[in-house]
């Protein structure tokens, strides 16, 4: 073997096709890693921000208040005064939920650019503050980014088809394989030194572009794990469609036909598939009409707000701890009226939100299972996992925001209903959001989707391989 | 002699099993996919108009409320679908669909389709205009790469040309066939755009959506007509059909499918755009109190010297309704500094994506095929600003009425206040930025059709 792959480097090393594509893969990864690296800094800028603005923010409050003691203001609105709940609610509280960038983030954008990752949590009705998103040319959006999942994704099987469609088809064609059957020498072990030092070099690189991009391109070294998880991935990757390869030379009569076919198949796996699946899906589980939505909830809105002092005695009578001390009408106070209508608001829309939720979950479990049909969605998944971009994390970020939301409601009720004044500063509820342990069995579970058929393209193909 | 070629061509063509069967999945894949669009765009159409009507009622039911409450409680205005969304829906799930128009804010679109959906829908939604612009190139090379290259390795080249055929003739019937061949698919497509234009376009926009849908037409023929004579030159000048093949796969990959996306983030690189955060906390800070007095005494004074009195109480007028709309003009001015320069940011993003129509047909084309179909960013953008017209005209309207309120029971009529509709622009406006894309397309085609002539006239045995 050592001989042979020696004969086959003489081969390589005149393969201007084969250093062609790897040239190529290796800029496109590189491009692909400062653009996810581009996309993360942006982020992590923004993320900054909200916590200055913040911390800022609660710092004048602190400042604001210790001023307006000594030197009470005259007519000062409550709505701009920090001691006052609802002033400080209003006018000084700039508490932002962020869903914090996972290590690895810059490997696949994935729904990053798509979906908020920062909300500012009021105790007012969810779908105020909810649909806040980042500004983004729609174009980009729907053509999606040039990040190195999508370089693993798309390109990497394309390179893998221009270096290995014709490696037996021309021999075939030139008439040297007779030849080479007539030497004593397995034809199987010749083709897989071929196809085994071609694919070495081509992944070789591939990884060694992988870490030195990261490193060099500023990625943070501590994600090396997680780049190298993914990279074990995508060279499980890269070697299913090195067996595809094969096995479709062997299978195959002209350099041609076999190109063709590699073609259809990547087209297929890689374009296809995902988008029939997709169409598939929305026309099984479609989602709610937003505008039904909008429509249902202006609807409640209004029908809450002309039954606003009712709902207020109802509210209060439920949570008769929050009734204004000594003055138990009051039912005329616009903003405790205000208060109760809020409240009756998220009521009516809870469950219309909890409908998009569903059907976006039974998308979500289709493709949590049918992934399992194309080695691309495999990778595609679990880089989105890995990269902490994918949809169901983003859904767990929501149910956090949707703890956060009640626990403000609840701290605020007491302090709004009863006009205490305010000094809890230190106390506002924060975030809740704790990622699950790594998912190391669905990681192997993946590694083996990808390597189960690899091994068995190769298994079918050794048998074929002749004249 | 061309008629011959062009039989041959087109018989050998339908002929072929590979051309049949990739011919009729391409044509199943882009009906299919054009037949959930129109149930798409039906379902949504009836849902806007529904919502529009519901707001419309809630906007007269109001009662006898102050004016300037009334603009507080605002209304909604609901984005319906372009019928030809059944063949290319552009960029519709990534921009909102309602914009809520209210007093001293100039709203975002809320409600974006694609905040619905899973990952998936980053592989690309399967349309018509995705078979069109990437898969029907493929087949186009399927059809062409071989028509020299092959002749040449089976030795029927030489034949050919021994027999006196010229090459141009080869060249003319060859295209012809492969054309008439690629008519069987492109004419179902075709239909659909002409079907969504005529069945499903608003009364009084038909004409304006049937000559959008010739146009579409007509471009996708233009493009595919280029990769026809690109293919055909490559072919010609190959030595071999496999070199032809993988040269012809690796232009689609680069020029199809990387080249936008990478042209895209080019775009944001060398044309950023803000944080929504960052963005939002200068406009606001820009804006202030929207219902700031310090700006105001000017208009004050000048006021109470208009009408010679010495306090805003002795107007004739009720002077609140004047700040507030003094307020909105200010405003106004902000939110026009502040978003137009937003959308110059996102057109100067978008002319990088253009250029890049240098280097592949496929930029121009997209971006062609979403203008046509009333679905770019450019036609959002005309929604919006639209819209922010009536929120205006709304917020006039009602502070006017608040001025003239003084001494006055009478309640405000809420039908002063028109419902909004959107007027799409019409195709030479929605054409009209991207000519420079008409042009590329346009050069692309005969610059190929140059390329087959000469390679074709250097053909040799």
């Amino acid at each position: 073997m050592p001989t042979l792959l020696r004969l086959e480097w003489r081969h390589v090393r005149r393969d201007l096709a084969f250093w062609l594509a790897t040239l190529l893969l290796v800029a496109a990864l590189i491009y692909g890693l400062a653009n996810g690296l581009a996309w993360t800094r942006f982020q992590a800028s923004t993320i900054r921000q909200a916590e200055t603005l913040a911390a800022e923010r609660l710092a004048a409050a602190r400042t604001d208040a210790a001023k307006f003691d000594q030197a009470p203001p005259a007519n000062l609105s409550p709505n701009l005064d920090p001691r006052d709940t609802r002033g400080f609610e209003f006018n000084y509280l700039r508490r932002f939920a962020v869903l914090p960038q996972a290590p690895a983030a810059a490997l696949a954008v994935g729904q990053s650019d798509l979906l908020p990752s920062l909300h500012r949590v009021t105790y007012r009705p969810r779908d105020s503050f909810l649909h806040n998103y980042e500004i983004e040319n729609p174009l980009r959006l729907m053509l999606g980014r040039f990040d190195a999942t999508f370089v693993a994704l798309y390109l990497l099987p394309l390179a893998v088809i221009v270096i290995a469609h014709g490696l037996l088809a021309r021999e075939r064609a030139g008439g040297t394989l007779a030849l080479l059957q007539a030497q004593p020498l397995s034809l199987t072990r010749w083709l897989a030194a071929r196809f085994f030092l071609r694919g070495g070099i081509l992944l070789g690189v591939f990884a060694v572009a992988t870490w030195a991009g990261w490193l060099g391109l500023g990625g943070a070294p501590s994600a090396l794990g997680a780049v190298t998880v993914w990279l074990a991935l995508v060279l499980a990757y890269g070697a299913f469609w090195f067996a595809l390869a094969w096995f479709v030379a062997s299978h195959s009569t002209s350099a041609s036909g076999s190109a063709l076919s590699l073609a259809a198949t990547w087209l297929f796996l890689v374009i296809l598939f995902p988008a029939g699946l997709n169409l598939a899906l929305t026309q099984l589980y479609p989602p709610p009409s937003r505008a039904a939505f909008q429509d249902e909830l202006r609807e409640g809105t209004d029908d809450a707000s002309r039954r606003g002092s009712q709902l207020l005695a109802q509210y209060l009578e439920d949570h008769p701890e929050l009734a204004p001390a000594g003055k138990p009408g009051n039912e005329n106070d616009f903003f405790r009226v205000r208060f109760a209508v809020n409240a009756e608001v998220e009521r009516l829309a809870a469950p219309l939100r909890a409908a998009f939720t569903a059907q976006l979950g039974r998308q979500q479990t289709a493709i949590e299972h049918l992934r399992w049909l194309s080695p691309t969605l495999v990778l595609h998944h679990e880089s989105l996992v890995l990269a902490g971009t994918d949809r169901a994390r983003h859904q767990r970020w929501l149910a956090a925001i949707g703890d956060l939301h009640t626990r403000t409601v609840d701290f605020f009720a007491p302090r709004l209903l009863r006009s205490a004044n305010f000094r809890d500063y230190d106390q506002v509820p924060a975030l809740d959001f704790r990622e699950p342990p790594p998912q190391r069995i669905a990681f192997l579970a993946a590694l083996a989707a990808l390597l189960i058929p690899a091994s068995a393209l190769l298994l079918l193909s050794g048998r074929r391989v002749g004249l | 002699m061309i008629a011959t070629i062009v039989r041959h061509t087109f018989a050998e063509l339908v002929r072929d099993g590979r051309f049949r069967l990739t011919a009729a999945l391409l044509v199943v894949l882009a009906l299919v996919a054009g037949l959930a669009g129109w149930q798409q765009v039906r379902a949504l159409h009836a849902e806007a108009a529904a919502a529009g009507t519901g707001e419309r009622g809630r906007w007269l039911g109001q009662g006898g409320k102050n004016p300037h409450a009334a603009a507080h409680y605002g209304t909604y205005a609901f984005k319906a679908p372009r019928p030809l969304a059944v063949v290319d829906p552009g960029v519709q799930a990534y921009l909102g669909s309602a914009v809520f128009l209210e007093a001293h804010r100039q709203n975002e679109p809320l409600h974006r389709p694609a905040q619905d959906g899973t990952a998936l829908q980053r592989f690309g939604d399967l349309s018509p205009a995705l078979v069109g612009q990437a898969l029907l190139p493929l087949l186009v090379i399927l059809l062409g790469y071989a028509a020299f290259a092959g002749e040449r390795e089976r030795g029927t080249l030489r034949q050919l040309l021994a027999l006196g055929v010229q090459p141009l003739h080869l060249l003319v019937g060859k295209a012809l066939g492969c054309i008439a061949a690629l008519t069987l698919v492109l004419v179902p497509l075709a239909a659909l755009g002409v079907a969504a234009a005529a069945l499903l376009a608003p009364p009084g926009q038909q004409g304006d959506e049937l000559l959008r849908a010739l146009a579409w037409v007509a471009v996708h023929t233009i493009y595919l007509g280029a990769f026809l004579f690109l293919t055909l030159a490559v072919s010609a000048l190959a030595r071999s059909a496999r070199t032809a093949l993988v040269v012809l796969l690796g232009f689609w990959l680069i020029g199809v499918v990387a080249l936008p996306r990478a042209l895209s983030d080019l775009g944001r690189s060398l044309h950023p755009t803000p944080s929504s955060l960052a963005f939002r906390n200068e406009l606001d800070a820009a804006l202030g109190d929207p219902h700031g007095r310090e700006t105001l005494e000017a208009q004050r004074v000048a006021i109470l010297k208009q009408y010679g009195v010495s306090r805003t109480q002795d107007l004739p007028i009720n002077w609140s309704g004047i700040a507030l709309q003094f307020g909105e003009e200010r405003a106004n001015q902000i939110f026009d500094r502040f978003f137009q320069g937003l959308w110059a940011t996102l057109a100067a993003q978008d002319s990088i994506f253009q250029l890049g129509a240098i280097v592949s047909p496929a930029p121009a084309i997209q971006l062609l095929s979403q203008a046509l179909a009333g679905n770019d960013t450019a036609q959002h953008l005309n929604f919006l600003t639209q819209a922010e017209q009536h929120r205006r005209e709304m917020q006039r309207t009602l502070n006017g009425a608040l001025r003239d309120s003084k001494g006055s029971n009478a309640a405000f009529d809420w039908n002063r206040i028109p419902p909004f509709g959107f007027s799409p622009p019409p195709i030479t406006s929605a054409l009209a930025p991207l000519l420079p894309s008409l042009a590329f397309l346009i050069a692309w085609f005969a610059a190929t059709a140059v390329a087959a002539t000469v390679a074709v006239r250097r053909l040799r045995a």
